[in-house]
């Protein structure tokens, strides 16, 4: 079933994908619908304005790179200060995901047979 | 198929006007980028060229909520920078400012006996902090060097009035004071200004 990808945990997934490799932009949204065997797809429309916001942050940092063919592409690196944001969303996301887990395990197991 | 993308980027454009030039037409660049990318796969994958394009435009989103979204982001970043730059340039001028007429100071006052080495130290400072915080340099500048000259100068005037003054002859000096502050200010926020355009100016040149 695929789902469109929440605007709140696009910066995490792009901060994430962007920790393994620099990438543009086209690159970053394929790889996440990739990376979850085409389950969550990106509106492009938000992952340009999302890009922008990490940039301003100083979490990435975009730079035009000439191509052996074709013209040149904007291809955006992790910074420290990003690989330190992912590190902590990262850890976020897993507790919240444990949390919401725990919760609907005990009304579960509350609920009669 | 280029007239098709061409139109859609303009329709884009059309949303962007609040951005700079050079901004605008980096976000087209990128956004022509990435549909010369999505119809490359989709031509990959075995549709036509036409049907590539319409569905990477598809697939895209409509002009105005990629414009909206963009312009809101871009106002993002400039109340961010702003924001550092307004007390970036207000430090600036307060730290060079005190730091040159600390340096007066400790000159013999034979090299420094003229008043106008106090002009001086204003015009460094003020141009000093334009060209490292060119946004909003002016008005931080004017703020700081207020604040500065209510703080440190003012009180002078009573401090220095002869015992048993009157009314009118603290009002004087007052008003004295007050215009040294305005020329003071005046001079610096001016330098500012004149800093900021100067960095402007190199930067345009640099962009080519």
């Amino acid at each position: 079933m695929r789902r469109e990808l929440a605007n709140g945990d696009l910066p995490a997934l792009i901060l994430a994908v962007l920790s393994k490799q620099p990438l543009h932009g086209y690159a970053i949204a394929r790889e996440v619908e990739r990376l979850s065997d085409d389950a969550l797809t990106m509106r492009e429309g938000t992952l340009y304005p999302a890009l922008r916001v990490l940039e301003q942050d100083g979490l990435i940092v975009g730079t035009w790179e000439p191509q052996a063919k074709g013209a040149a592409r904007k291809v955006y690196t992790l910074t420290e200060a990003g690989a330190a944001a992912m590190r902590k969303r990262t850890q976020e996301l897993n507790d919240y995901a444990t949390l919401i887990q725990t919760v609907l395990g005990r009304i579960g197991h509350a609920q009669p047979a | 198929m280029h007239s098709l993308l061409e139109d859609y980027l303009m329709e884009i454009a059309k949303h962007l006007t609040v951005l700079p030039p050079a901004q605008r037409v980096e976000e087209l660049r990128e956004m022509r980028q990435h549909l010369l990318n999505a119809v490359v796969v989709s031509q990959e994958e075995g549709l036509s060229e036409e049907d590539s394009l319409h569905s990477a435009i598809e697939q895209f989103g409509p002009p105005a909520e990629w414009g909206q979204n963009l312009v809101q982001v871009w106002q993002r970043g400039e109340r961010i920078q702003n924001r550092r730059s307004f007390w970036g340039a207000a430090v600036c001028v307060v730290v060079v400012s005190s730091l040159g007429n600390g340096l007066l100071r400790l000159l013999p006052p034979h090299l420094t006996s003229a008043w106008c080495w106090v002009f001086v130290v204003m015009v460094i400072s003020g141009a000093i902090s334009g060209m490292a915080f060119p946004r909003r340099a002016a008005s931080a500048v004017s703020c700081a060097m207020a604040l500065l000259y209510l703080v440190t100068l003012y009180p002078r005037v009573f401090a220095v009035a002869p015992p048993g003054s009157r009314l009118v002859d603290l009002l004087f000096s007052s008003l004295i004071y007050l215009a040294d502050g305005l020329l003071f200010g005046a001079i610096t926020v001016l330098a500012a200004w004149g800093g900021s355009r100067w960095r402007a100016h190199g930067t345009q040149i640099s962009q080519g």
